[in-house]
């Protein structure tokens, strides 16, 4: 039996890796004496599979896992005893039979809501430096890869980027990004994209994931609502 | 600002910034409202290496079982974190709480090697702590220390208040219930350190004068008042099946040195190694029974999750009813996929076929620790293995499989010849050889060869013993580094000599070297025990200003006559005995397993029955 989790990862641990992460998953499980799958062989791994990898420093409330177990056990006994068994500051919120027909590997977009300090930037500054973004038909950013530097175009990986509130001391830009193996983009690249055409440092004080899911075309798919929205052709 | 918020600024700046939020599973918070002593344990190094430490995790959660004791974790910050504090001005604090460990009532460091001293400066330092006992006063905590470099406290006399020798599970609680009256009848530091100083197992080294002959050697250890001990003997632990064992562990998000559970099977070691102080200081052999250590087992593994766990001791094999305890052990943990690893164990016969079951060993390959390249210099450092011991349980490890093998030697051993260093290359070829024998071939074989240099330590057989020059260092490692060469199956590494000059130095220092260190601090030296930071000219510079000269310390052959500055301290271990020990070696004689007999090496007038008797020499 495969179940679909979604968990929050907040507070400090936002400074755990993924890597780190996948760790503490394994020994939250045994904690927990739950009868979770492990792959066979030499080196038996639990059959644990995540959404991608989350930035070091990022707080989320909308990351999955997809967990099999070697015999059922209900939905609500999961959460209970998982729960109990994590540290301080990541938290199951939610839990689904999982759907093979998204794999969580194919997720591609993520929502993140970034908080700014406003003290030198005024949110009306803010706002003209992102439409100005939105209309470069190419953003060019220099990207650290395994091979060196390379030149990549971030134009195609934004979804979206808006003003959504802000009080007199911060603001909340809102943005919704390319994530996974077909190209992705931190949040903080972009940030700093609009720090070149604002010509000031936005200090960032807080990044945060709030949703993630799957685009095709003009359709959003979450991956607790997979139902007929995908065509069996593109889950290969 | 908190420190709590001006971590959230500095941690995304920092590597691994996990090391300095604590918040681990099973960390213990605590309201300090009701906390009546609160103590720092401080590790002297990096988050990962301090975190693999045994003993400050049994120290940990044993003080936390009280509810008006809080004891929290310290370690040194890294490079670039250091720097970042020093610059916004944030002071060293503790993982738990986040209090800055100025405000704690002790702090306590462990001291296992040499190489760490300059840390514990740095760690005083970056807290606002004096570096000087002589310096602290009522509105400081008191800076103890223990572990194996206590044995001699010598060099770090001037800045360490006081220190708890040998096994501390005891000796520390009776230590925090002066402290609670002292607090309550608000004593002077002074006082207390007066009445910690009658604790069996304490040392005060501001209550003792030190005198000194004309060449340099010690006179004298005195104490100033007649109610201080003038020997201090070390603590152990009578009953080691009772006594209290964690089962909570800290679960690190970080890979750790030693990421996993940990179930001390047995402390103290019988084989007699000479050069060992390990195999000296931590006598005698007791044992922890199979019934307890699988109830451990089974409640570490369920409160921390671990995937596998290691059974620690000084040798593994040796333990009574090793081949039960493997079997419980996996037989109880078979189905919740945790392996079982067994380091520092001796490969014969029996190991291999428990290492076939244990998946663990196959994929680290297999250590063998020989020590010495030929059977007269293994006799005479005790090592009792033999060449065709090591070549048989290789033949046999080849033959299921294995294909890589590490082999541990020391250089610099007292009597050592280029006959011996020679027996190493020797010894190493012969492994080649034999997985030619067996497999027809040397394909994808690799022998890791390593050495390190001697390092004379107090309390063995060894400790009147010179270290061999860095030059001398120098061209063995080159030679061998030649005689190696030749296959390329054999990889030949080799640990810095300057390090292990340094280890030489303080390991038998005095306390003039505390000036050393303090020097050498100033001069930026921290990390030492890591090769990339080492900075030898530092340390050349800083004995020169000190007027101390190192070589004095490691190269110096001692008289049987000497007084050394670790005599203050009892071990157990009777200087008859070494001594004894001393003459077998130089005439190569070897003394068994003082399971099978006992000679009488002193520990038993530490107390009725902590040594099983065998029939006296």
């Amino acid at each position: 039996m495969k179940l679909r989790m979604k968990f929050k990862k907040e507070g400090l641990t936002r400074f755990i890796s993924h890597l780190d992460m996948m760790r503490t998953f394994e020994r939250a499980f045994r904690r927990a004496n739950l009868p979770i799958a492990f792959t066979q062989g030499f080196n038996p791994r639990p059959k644990i599979t995540f959404t991608p990898a989350l930035s070091l420093g990022v707080t989320s409330s909308s990351e999955y896992m997809d967990v099999e177990f070697y015999e059922d056990i209900s939905k609500q006994d999961v959460v209970l005893k998982l729960n109990g068994a994590l540290p301080e500051g990541i938290q199951v919120t939610d839990v689904e039979e999982a759907d093979e027909k998204l794999p969580l590997s194919m997720l591609n977009c993520a929502k993140y809501v970034v908080t700014v300090i406003l003290s030198e930037v005024g949110p009306e500054e803010l706002i003209k430096s992102i439409k100005i973004l939105l209309q470069q038909k190419e953003i060019i950013v220099e990207k650290n890869t395994k091979s060196g530097k390379k030149l990549v175009d971030i134009a195609p990986l934004i979804y979206s980027i808006d003003l959504a509130d802000h009080n007199s001391d911060t603001a909340n830009i809102v943005m919704s990004i390319s994530i996974g193996q077909q190209g992705s983009v931190a949040p903080i690249t972009v940030i700093r994209q609009l720090e070149r055409i604002l010509l000031k440092k936005l200090e960032v004080v807080g990044i945060h994931r709030e949703e993630i899911f799957y685009i095709s075309g003009d359709k959003k798919i979450s991956p607790f609502n997979v139902e007929e929205n995908i065509s069996p052709k593109e889950s290969k | 600002m908190t420190i709590e918020k001006q971590l959230e600024k500095l941690l995304p700046l920092v590597s691994k910034p996990a090391r300095y939020m604590g918040n681990e599973y099973n960390s213990i918070n605590k309201d300090l409202n009701g906390i009546k002593v609160h103590i720092a344990l401080a590790f002297p190094d990096v988050y990962e290496v301090g975190m693999s430490h045994l003993g400050i995790k049994i120290l940990y959660h044993l003080l936390n079982e009280y509810p008006d004791i809080y004891a929290e974790r310290v370690y040194a910050p890294w490079i670039d974190f250091e720097e970042l504090m020093r610059k916004e001005g944030l002071p060293l604090f503790s993982l738990e709480s986040k209090t800055p460990i100025s405000k704690f009532d002790m702090v306590g460091f462990t001291l296992q090697y040499e190489m760490s001293y300059t840390n514990i400066i740095n760690m005083l330092e970056l807290s606002g702590i004096p570096i000087l006992s002589s310096e602290r006063n009522e509105s400081h905590p008191f800076v103890i220390a223990g572990g194996p470099c206590a044995y001699n406290p010598e060099p770090l006399a001037d800045i360490i208040d006081f220190f708890i020798i040998g096994e501390a599970e005891e000796a520390i609680l009776d230590v925090i219930d002066l402290y609670k009256s002292f607090k309550e009848r608000g004593e002077s530091r002074q006082e207390f350190l007066e009445n910690v100083a009658q604790i069996p197992g304490v040392y005060v080294p501001m209550l003792y004068n030190v005198s000194y002959n004309n060449d340099g050697t010690i006179s004298g250890i005195l104490p100033k008042k007649d109610h201080i001990p003038s020997v201090i003997q070390k603590r152990v632990i009578e009953d080691l099946d009772s006594v209290y064992y964690p089962t909570k562990f800290i679960v690190p998000y970080i890979d750790i040195v030693h990421d996993r559970a940990v179930l001390e099977i047995f402390r103290g070691c019988t084989r007699g190694c000479r050069f060992c102080q390990a195999g000296m200081i931590y006598r005698p052999v007791r044992e922890k029974t199979v019934d307890r250590l699988e109830k451990l087992a089974k409640d570490i593994i369920s409160s921390t999750g671990y995937g596998e766990i290691s059974l620690s001791s000084l040798s593994t094999s040796d333990y009574s009813d090793l081949k039960r305890l493997t079997q419980v052990l996996t037989e109880d943990f078979r189905q919740c996929q945790v392996g079982l690893s067994l380091p520092s164990l001796r490969i014969d016969a029996f190991s291999l076929e428990l290492a076939k079951k244990i998946q663990e060993i196959k994929k680290s390959g297999l250590t063998f620790a020989p020590e010495a390249g030929t059977q007269r210099l293994r006799d005479v450092i005790n090592k009792g293995v033999t060449e065709e011991d090591l070549l048989s349980s290789v033949r046999d490890a080849f033959a299921l499989g294995w294909n890589r093998v590490k082999l541990y030697f020391m250089i610099g051993l007292p009597t050592e010849t280029y006959e011996d260093l020679k027996g190493i290359a020797d010894l190493a070829y012969a492994v080649v050889d034999v997985y030619r024998q067996v497999n027809g071939h040397t394909k994808g074989l690799q022998v890791h060869v390593s050495t390190s240099t001697f390092v004379p330590k107090p309390f063995t057989p060894f400790q009147w013993e010179s270290q061999i020059t860095l030059a001398e260092i120098d061209e063995r490692q080159q030679h061998l580094k030649k005689l190696l060469k030749k296959n390329k199956n054999i990889y030949y590494s080799w640990h810095n000599g300057k390090i292990s000059f340094l280890e030489a130095v303080f390991s038998r220092g005095d306390r003039k070297l505390g000036r050393v260190l303090k020097i050498a601090h100033e001069k930026g030296c921290k990390f030492d025990g890591w090769d990339e930071f080492l900075d030898f000219d530092k340390w050349m510079s800083a004995f020169k200003e000190a007027k101390v000269d190192p070589e004095f310390y490691a190269y110096r052959k001692r008289p049987e006559t000497e007084k050394f500055p670790w005599e203050i301290i009892d071990a157990g271990i009777d200087k008859r005995f070494l001594l004894l020990e001393l003459e077998k070696a130089k005439k190569g004689q070897t003394t068994p397993d003082c399971r099978i007999r006992c000679h009488g090496c002193g520990i038993r007038r530490l107390g009725d029955g902590l040594c099983e008797i065998k029939n006296e020499v």
